[in-house]
């Protein structure tokens, strides 16, 4: 499992759920395109919960992308316009025998 | 009403339609942004490996600039997934929470390896409102929620592009 954050605390604390939110639904199982929608679905609202529940002023969006493994190439990237000292992201890439699974949180402070 | 209180009437609405316009989140406005940055960049290009990187760096960057261009009060968020044709199953989905009424999405689909979402945040205000969206396996590229989309495609690659916004 590969992490990157945008290098601050944000970013890191963001890592620590989306690890286990992955691992959580669709570790160890085979890609079946009749349960992948389920799995996505799961994986932004089990992801999203967790953090609200922290209680921390920020908006946040999760984007979570499962593609079989089948030799294609599969590419991401991410650019973003905020404020660096109170924004961040993390995108954590998890694979196992059958398939590739991104998911990417943002998290934009709110201004109170 | 009399004569003089319609004109003033209709021109206070007049500003209020412009400063709304210049205040939220337009899915047209983004969606032509976003179908410019893609046309220009990969046009009808097949899958390289060798120039995937220079593409995606090429389109999030000219859709980010493009969009600040714009001018509105938003934080923008954009990404990018290019996924080569051949049979395999891609499926993505998005949850956010933040402000309904001043943060919005589109969603732009080509045919070609691009999926990009644009987040605009607004951070003054938040609720907590799932707008959970289901997007495409490779045969149907369907979506079951998003304002906007774009489709492409060519023999050899996917492209979707979708669009968040949340004003500041």
């Amino acid at each position: 499992m590969e992490e990157y954050h945008s290098g601050d605390e944000v970013g890191l604390c963001l890592c620590v759920f989306i690890g286990q939110c992955i691992e959580g639904i669709v570790g160890g199982v085979d890609y079946s395109q009749n349960k992948v929608n389920q799995w996505t679905a799961s994986i932004v609202e089990h992801t999203l919960t967790q953090l609200v529940k922290q209680g921390k002023p920020f908006k946040y969006i999760v984007n979570c992308a499962v593609m079989q493994k089948s030799g294609a190439g599969l590419h991401t990237a991410n650019s973003c316009y905020w404020d660096t000292t109170t924004d961040g992201s993390c995108t954590v890439r998890w694979e196992n025998r059958t398939m590739y699974c991104v998911v990417s949180v943002f998290a934009v402070a709110i201004a109170l | 009403m009399h004569a003089v209180e319609m004109l003033s009437f209709s021109q206070t609405y007049c500003e209020l339609n412009y400063f709304h316009s210049q205040t939220t989140f337009v899915v047209d406005e983004i969606t032509t942004v976003i179908k410019e940055a893609v046309e220009s960049t990969i046009g009808n290009s097949s899958y390289q490996h060798s120039q995937i990187n220079q593409w995606m760096s090429s389109i999030v960057e000219s859709s980010l600039s493009q969009l600040t261009k714009l001018g509105k009060p938003f934080k923008y968020i954009v990404t990018c997934i290019i996924l080569q044709k051949n049979g395999a199953g891609l499926h993505t989905a998005s949850s956010c929470f933040w402000d309904n009424s001043t943060d919005g999405k589109t969603y732009c689909k080509t045919g070609q390896a691009f999926h990009i979402s644009f987040f605009f945040f607004n951070a003054k205000r938040t609720k907590s409102k799932h707008n959970r969206e289901i997007a495409f396996n490779e045969t149907d590229f369907c979506f079951s929620t998003g304002s906007c989309k774009v489709r492409w495609e060519n023999k050899t690659i996917y492209c979707i592009v979708s669009v968040f916004g949340l004003a500041i």
